[in-house]
């Protein structure tokens, strides 16, 4: 039986309850806990491999001290509480691509806890930032499963959020905005079709104005881009109202996105209860971190995008040429140069004039666009000699506008403006018309 | 039989009395002869190569190039990692596995010019006491071939007391030398935890596994113990402390500076066999005699090191096989035998979260906690003594097949040594003498010396003053 | 604590062990004693003393970030001592 349901009753009954889990790899030299190279994308397979990422008898992990200060770095632009005292444990499952059965990560003392972003005035929190290692790359073909490890001890940082999305557009903006974080941060080239940025939604749906979280949670895997991660949320929020409709509580599982379809399908079930345990790692003694290494890594942490949108908003760049440009940071970089060598220079109709200009001309340097927008807004600066005799002229030709100015009346002088563009017939620098009206009409 | 020490060898070699040539090709007819009884290596490298090393030991000594064992032959325990040898750790699960690399303690023996002659027989995982979780069958003990030569380095220990090798590395994770070394006569090192690098060796449980060796003699074993020893950064858990050579200070000791402790705990005959315990006391007295002041200490649960051993080292053993899927290398799974596959099961009860009714008392949280509380109990007690004595092993060396119906039984053999493993301090095992047993048989005994972290130095003086190292020359294998 | 056939069968599972029937029965009667036997531990009481997890050392020195080819393995060492390679990748049976 086929049960009919109307999608927009469905979407007033019911609300999403979304949060991420994002996987962020980083661009170290080597892995996480050997001295292979990490970078591993096209690498011919298992040639980037040592005892200790292939998982062989006697190897053991030593960690990479650059990834460990990156997740702090990352942690604190995401306002997260930073631990001092951060520890590696084993995480246990069996899985081909997981070569020693555990996968070491920080389970019990996390890079950092309790943050937070906010997107459009509303805070999304963060729950963990944590540092952990990759696994190698299956395959599937010809009927069987093929292993590279290559990828196999790649660092990765877990960002995970608590359920606080409202709605698709929302965590798109959140994800949008995590993704050019990490981008400042230069700790990742966050190349979501190679993998390097992974996201996962994890999606349950709740009677409107519910407040009880459900019991249950889907995980949704192979989303490479934004807006698939839209599709997939709208997809699962349908497909579990429908469920519920019918008293069915979804199950709670892991799905894969088929992006030729947009929909979700579900994956092999797991038999046994979900039971890593965790271990702390004997091969890692604890790490722990100084109040002083911890602050100089703070400090010297690069402007943050949101930070920047401050700085622009606060130089009156109106909001939509702001967001362009903290988007576009090779483009704002070069503005940012531009802005403090060119005296004179209207920083806000610069910025409106990059965000307008066509996506397949933005490859010009900065330079060459600011020729363009100063040619499009050039305006002539009169001579002295020209702009007193003009305006004595103006205002002999308008008495009455003189007689109002002197009797109080300011904007009168806007009109006398007005009559001078109309008799020089261009675009002239105003400023100095102003002060030359202002000294003749004091007389 | 030759029976030389190391300290022997190297001075013959160093006058041209013998060559490694010739060293090496009396180890391997020895072998030849006589391992047929005991079963004590896995594997040997091919003759030709070991006969080529050789070769070129002589010709670098005779230039003059010579190193700290230049031409000297060992022997591996099978879960030392030695590149391009067959490494079994005795598990039929990596009956073919080819080890493509070195371990570090490897490395730096053949750094020196050591010659690897082949790989000892253990207890498959390093699970055992008496060598007969073998997967490859039991090794015998050369003083009786009914009896078992102690585990899980069985092998080694047997190599040295029947004059196969001068040198064998060991393992010890809860008495893995210590005991070996008490059962065949032999001296045994388990260092300081952090002391000597685990990269290269078959992970058991990784918080107590100490890279150890056997050797005849005391000087043997501090001469090795300084080439092992050291910071390694393969391994975040070893030591930054300085490795002095042990060797050069084994007289610098006054026995009349020494405070020796008797643990009262393990000096209890209603736990300990009163033939044990006599030949121990007889030891401890002499010691007196040459000065030493003998002080009673009380190390409280001290005892309980068993029961926190079986939790902590099961559960990280469980971990620590995980990666054994047959993928990468050896077989799979249905290979392991009974002793890891209730390790590795109990382990996973320890770890495990969704065993209902399981109480939280045997938590891998709570071992932790208890090695921090005999930490400070071991601190107390270093402060009134320099070294403890103990015996080794609650019993003589025991008959093959007398233990292996009862797994808890044979945990047992452990009780003295395992604590000691839990807080991570050396213990170096000394042979003070024979006893003979109720069916009339000749055993060794062994005493064993404890110190606090990174007093290897002073547990070989005092082994020294206590070693016995002719007895072996009571062994009668025809 | 009930160390029956089925939390064997658990524990084999978790473990990713095959067990006979014979087995089953063999691990159930002996863990039921070992487990009985560390169950002992309860009565340790460890007066709030704080945990050690890492034996001697209380602190790690972590690696600098850097490329190095001492330990890597070329592709044959890597694949040699593996039962099933295809296209230079370890083989298993089909997952999914």
């Amino acid at each position: 039986m086929t049960a009919v349901f109307d999608v927009k009753k469905l979407k007033e009954k019911y609300e999403l309850v979304l949060g991420f889990e994002v996987h962020v790899e980083l661009r170290t030299q080597s892995k996480m806990f050997c001295e292979c190279p990490a970078w591993h994308f096209e690498v011919e397979p298992n040639t980037n491999v040592c005892p200790v990422c292939l998982g062989l008898p006697g190897a053991l992990p030593v960690p990479n001290k650059q990834a460990l200060e990156w997740t702090i770095l990352l942690a604190s632009a995401l306002n997260c509480k930073i631990n001092k005292y951060q520890q590696f444990d084993r995480k246990h499952y069996f899985y081909p691509d997981l070569p020693k059965g555990y996968q070491i990560t920080q389970f019990y003392f996390p890079a950092g806890e309790h943050g937070y972003l906010e997107i459009d005035g509303e805070k999304i929190r963060i729950r963990r930032v944590h540092l952990e290692e990759d696994t190698g790359k299956l395959i599937h073909k010809d009927g069987v499963s093929m292993v590279n490890f290559n990828r196999s001890g790649v660092p990765l940082i877990e960002i995970v959020t608590e359920p606080d999305f409202k709605t698709p557009e929302q965590a798109k903006a959140f994800l949008k905005m995590l993704h050019l974080i990490v981008r400042y941060l230069g700790i990742s080239d966050a190349d979501l079709e190679k993998g390097s940025m992974r996201l996962e939604p994890n999606i349950s749906v709740r009677l409107k104005g519910e407040t009880k979280l459900p019991d249950y949670k889907v995980e949704v895997k192979n989303i490479n881009s934004f807006n698939f991660a839209v599709k997939a949320i709208e997809y699962e929020f349908i497909r579990q109202a429908k469920l519920l409709e019918q008293g069915i509580t979804p199950e709670q599982e892991t799905r894969g996105f088929d992006p030729a379809s947009g929909k979700t399908r579900a994956q092999r079930r797991k038999e046994v209860a979900t039971d890593y345990r965790y271990l702390p790692d004997p091969d890692i003694p604890p790490i722990k971190f100084t109040d002083e290494e911890i602050s100089k890594i703070i400090a010297d942490r690069p402007e943050l995008p949101y930070e920047r949108l401050v700085r622009y908003l606060n130089m009156r760049i109106r909001k939509d040429a702001a967001m362009f440009l903290i988007f576009n940071k090779q483009i704002a970089d070069g503005f940012d140069k531009l802005i403090s060598k060119e005296k004179g220079l209207d920083a806000n109709k610069f910025a409106v004039f990059l965000s307008n200009v066509p996506e397949t001309k933005r490859n010009k340097s900065v330079e060459e666009l600011l020729a363009e927008f100063k040619a499009k807004t050039q305006k002539d600066t009169l001579d002295k000699a020209t702009v007193t005799k003009l305006v004595a002229e103006v205002m002999a030709e308008n008495p009455k506008a003189v007689d109002d100015y002197k009797k109080g009346k300011q904007n009168a002088i806007q009109f006398l403006l007005g009559q001078f563009m109309r008799k020089i017939r261009r675009r002239v620098e105003v400023g100095p018309i102003v002060e030359e009206f202002r000294k003749q009409l004091s007389k | 039989m030759q029976n030389w020490d190391l300290k022997t060898i190297l001075a013959k070699l160093d006058k041209g009395e013998i060559s490694s040539t010739e060293l090496v090709q009396y180890y391997l007819d020895r072998i030849k002869k006589t391992d047929v009884k005991l079963n004590s290596f896995i594997s040997l490298r091919p003759k030709e190569e070991i006969l080529k090393e050789a070769k070129e030991a002589d010709k670098q000594r005779a230039s003059g190039k010579v190193r700290k064992l230049t031409g000297v032959p060992i022997g591996l325990k099978d879960n030392f990692l030695a590149e391009g040898t067959r490494t079994t750790a005795a598990s039929k699960v990596l009956d073919n596995f080819v080890a493509p690399y070195d371990a570090t303690a490897v490395a730096r023996l053949k750094n020196e010019g050591a010659i690897i002659i082949g790989k000892l027989n253990m207890d498959a995982w390093a699970h055992g006491s008496s060598g007969e979780n073998s997967d490859y069958g039991p090794t015998r003990n050369p003083w009786h071939l009914d009896y078992t030569p102690g585990g899980s380095s069985s092998g080694p220990a047997t190599a040295i007391a029947a004059d196969l090798v001068p040198i064998a590395t060991g393992t010890d994770t809860g008495g893995s030398i210590r005991l070996p070394a008490a059962f065949t006569g032999v001296v045994g090192i388990k260092p300081t935890y952090g002391r000597v690098s685990r990269y290269g060796t078959v992970a058991m449980a990784s918080s107590t596994d100490s890279i150890g060796h056997f050797s005849k003699t005391v000087w043997d074993n501090a001469y090795i113990l300084s080439i092992t020893a050291g910071h390694d950064k393969y391994d975040a858990t070893t030591s930054k402390v300085e490795v002095p050579p042990y060797h050069e200070l084994l007289d610098k000791l006054d026995p009349k500076d020494l405070k020796v402790g008797i643990v009262k705990e393990f000096f209890d005959e209603n736990i300990i066999d009163s033939v044990v315990l006599a030949k121990t006391e007889q030891a401890i007295k002499e010691l007196e005699k040459k000065g030493a002041t003998i002080k009673t200490v009380s190390i409280k649960n001290i005892e309980r090191g068993l029961e926190l051993y079986y939790i902590l080292m099961s559960a990280e053993v469980a971990s620590n096989l995980a990666r054994y899927d047959g993928i990468r290398y050896g077989n799979d799974r249905t290979y392991f035998g009974q002793e890891a596959k209730r390790r590795i099961m109990l382990g996973t009860y320890v770890l495990s979260d969704v065993i209902p009714g399981k109480g939280l008392e045997t938590t891998y949280a709570k071992v932790a906690m208890a090695r921090g509380y005999l930490q400070q109990e071991f601190k107390k007690a270093f402060k009134e003594v320099d070294v403890l004595l103990t015996p080794v092993s609650p019993t003589l060396p025991f008959k093959l097949g007398s233990k292996t119906g009862d797994p808890l039984q044979m945990y047992m053999s452990d009780l003295l040594t395992v604590t000691f493993s839990i807080v991570g301090v050396p213990g170096l095992v000394v042979p003070i003498g024979t006893a003979t047993n109720k069916e009339n048989v000749k055993l060794p005994v062994g005493i064993q010396i404890i110190g606090p972290n990174f007093s290897e130095t002073l547990l070989y003086q005092v082994g020294k003053l206590l070693e016995k190292p002719e007895i072996l020359n009571e062994i009668n294998l025809t | 604590m009930q160390v029956s056939d089925k939390l064997i069968e658990l524990l084999a599972k978790l473990s990713k062990l095959q067990l006979s029937d014979k087995e089953r029965e063999l691990y159930a009667a002996q863990l039921k004693e070992i487990i009985k036997y560390i169950s002992k531990i309860k009565s340790f009481d460890t007066k709030g003393a704080k945990p050690v997890y890492h034996t001697n050392i209380s602190e790690l020195a972590p690696r600098e970030d850097k490329q190095e080819n001492a330990r890597m393995l070329s592709k044959k060492k890597a694949l040699a001592n593996a039962k099933r390679v295809q296209d230079d990748q370890f083989v298993v049976d089909a997952i999914l």
